[in-house]
């Protein structure tokens, strides 16, 4: 909501461009397959039209609003998501906007009681968190698909229908400029919580809701404080309540903060207790000057899921497929790596790479991620918003000891989102290889990065297909050079890189000995890892990671 | 933040441990009921001061959990307690 006399998109800081309904084919009788229709133009439907273009696959994104959100919604990109918006080639204008940050601070009555600091080891290249709001990040999205001729962005198109068939979906549209039809080999419903695409295929999300509710009003303020997490619990100027603070772009600042157990929803949200509520947490934090109000919202928190990601020939991706608790920053990022995961696996389907039985493996995975989250989004869901009178009192005597006493500090620690570990997925088949290693990044892990000696990262010389990490001093061994060739038959994107052994900082963070593999797949995760060259193995993984179900393929 | 320099309380704990015991504390203050509670919690304490067999330690934790109660709730006379 904005305040009185505003329009919803009359924002301080920022303009929003209004996109019209362009004359498509389908309005002149041109009624072609497409491989890929994306329903919803938000940060996952873009970043997933992206994928699949680094694969050269063609996608129609259909969206139905005119512009991008109408307030800013998610605001923090966690480093494994800045990760992806490399991988999709729109990472620059994100590191010029967003802050990056890696500490925070949780208060109890006004003094401290943690400090969090979220690790930012030297070999990595994004700090572990960045804020930037919803409209920009949507914005920078766009701008990279504007700018790919493989990507077709139709603003104000709507879903009215859609329909699983055998070999395709088929969809009904209606614009401004006339209705019409539809057809994809493939559907990715990235249509948000209420998803229009769940509800026609008579889809329902399962999981719990959490009664706690918390107002998110995002201000403009000269305001003299670093970009950090801030939370306070039982404020002077939230009684009873808990109280978030994160710093944005433009001096926009966010709180959050939680409403009175039976407290009114529609009363909390009205314009003046909205300023109200404000004005007093600002005096708390020494902050009695001036500011504005740009924008607000509720939310309450939900673990909610759907049982199945794929239904056919449509894909669930991002918030249609799952809502997750805000506390931890998982919605907007696990949406990217779904929309990522996905990428790559239809992206190497639809182009020839591999086989559609690869992408059976997504639900698996992205809902895999998913539960993985409600285990840690419970536990920091329990303490920001605490269930029943028990976890209240519970929380109380934790917060209570953390004044004076060490030990229950941790308690309050936000538990950010960390990247899912695919080591129980198929394409992880040879896990049991991480006993050899002494440390490294298990199987199934987000690929750390590393500097080189030439001053590159590591990471920048993986490829769009799977890549082979080899750790050798000087040339690789013959044996390799032989795996290479086969590897490259099977997987025409097929990348190696090879890292001195020894003395790197690569050699060191991999845990790495002479003629140690690694084998990353597209979206940076170990596919497996080996000490030393077991070619049958290596081979058999990428197999695997290519939908050919283990048997040796000749490509 | 005031730093614990508790030489004498036991680090017995790991943290995995206490958060385990943080949230069965929560579902058994619920499970006994709002009425009873109080009482639960008392029994729980009772019990562990026997489990743990030290008088001076539990006397020690009596104390330390008497500080920092809600100021505004706090009886005046409790509201500073001095560890010995």
């Amino acid at each position: 909501m904005r305040p009185a006399g505003k329009g919803p998109l009359d924002s301080l800081y920022f303009d929003y461009p209004l996109f019209t309904a362009r004359d498509v084919q389908e309005l002149n009788g041109v009624n072609l397959l497409h491989p890929v229709v994306i329903v919803g133009g938000g940060p996952i439907g873009l970043t997933a039209a992206l994928a699949l273009a680094r694969y050269g696959v063609r996608s129609v994104v259909l969206e139905k609003k005119e512009t991008f959100n109408d307030g800013s919604r998610a605001i923090c990109i966690a480093r494994p998501s800045m990760v992806i918006l490399e991988r999709i080639g729109a990472v620059a204008p994100f590191l010029k906007k967003a802050l990056g940050w890696q500490f925070g601070r949780s208060y109890f009555r006004g003094e401290q009681i943690f400090r969090l600091e979220m690790p930012h080891p030297p070999n990595e290249k994004y700090l572990p968190m960045y804020n930037l709001q919803q409209q920009y990040i949507e914005q920078y999205l766009h701008d990279a698909v504007v700018a790919n001729p493989l990507i077709d962005m139709r603003w104000q198109s709507d879903v009215t229908a859609i329909k699983n068939q055998m070999n395709k979906v088929g969809l009904s549209v209606a614009s401004p400029l006339g209705d019409y039809t539809l057809e994809a080999s493939y559907v990715l419903a990235a249509d948000g919580a209420r998803s229009p695409i769940r509800a026609k295929l008579g889809l329902r999300l399962r999981g719990e809701n959490y009664e706690g509710k918390y107002v998110i009003a995002d201000i403009r303020m000269d305001h003299d404080f670093p970009t950090e997490r801030r939370a306070f619990f039982e404020p002077a100027g939230n009684p009873g309540g808990t109280v978030l603070i994160h710093k944005q772009p433009d001096n926009i600042w966010r709180i959050d903060y939680q409403l009175k157990p039976g407290e009114s929803e529609e009363e909390a949200m009205r314009e003046e207790n909205i300023r109200a509520r404000v004005e007093a947490i600002l005096l708390d934090i020494n902050h009695p000057g001036e500011w504005e109000l740009e924008w607000w919202s509720v939310y309450s928190a939900n673990t909610l899921c759907l049982d199945e990601y794929k239904h056919g020939r449509v894909i669930f991706i991002g918030d249609s497929a799952h809502i997750v608790p805000i506390f931890g920053v998982r919605g907007l990022n696990n949406g990217l790596a779904d929309a990522h995961n996905i990428g790559w696996k239809l992206g190497l389907v639809l182009s020839g790479a591999a086989d559609a039985s690869l992408l059976d493996s997504y639900s698996p995975e992205r809902r895999g991620a998913t539960l993985d989250v409600f285990a840690n989004a419970g536990k920091s869901t329990r303490f920001m918003t605490p269930p029943t009178r028990g976890w209240r009192l519970a929380r109380e005597a934790a917060l209570s000891l953390s004044l004076r006493h060490e030990f229950p500090r941790g308690l309050a620690n936000p538990r950010q989102m960390q990247p899912y570990s695919y080591v129980a997925s198929p394409l992880t088949p040879y896990a049991d290889r991480d006993q050899e290693f002494l440390c490294g990044p298990g199987s199934g892990m987000a690929a750390p990065n590393a500097r080189l000696e030439d001053g590159s990262w590591l990471l920048d010389h993986a490829g769009d297909g799977f890549t082979a990490i080899v750790f050798a001093k000087g040339k690789p061994a013959l044996e390799w050079l032989n795996l290479l060739q086969r590897l490259q038959a099977l997987d025409r994107r097929f990348t190696e890189v090879i890292v001195p052994s020894g003395e790197s900082e690569a050699a060191t963070v991999y845990g790495a000995g002479e003629m140690t593999v690694y084998l990353l797949r597209p979206d940076l995760h170990i596919a497996g890892r080996w000490k030393n060259l077991e070619s049958e193995e290596i081979l058999s993984t990428l197999s695997v990671g290519l939908g050919y179900q283990g048997e040796s393929h000749n490509g | 933040m005031a730093e614990s320099k508790d030489s004498t309380m036991k680090a017995a704990l790991s943290f995995e441990g206490l958060e385990q015991a943080y949230a069965s504390l929560a579902e058994a203050i619920d499970s006994a009921g709002e009425k009873n509670e109080t009482v639960f919690l008392a029994k729980l304490v009772l019990l562990l001061a026997h489990e743990n067999g030290d008088v001076a330690v539990f006397e020690r934790a009596i104390k330390m959990a008497l500080q920092d109660l809600d100021p505004k709730t706090q009886r005046a006379d409790t509201r500073f307690v001095e560890l010995s």
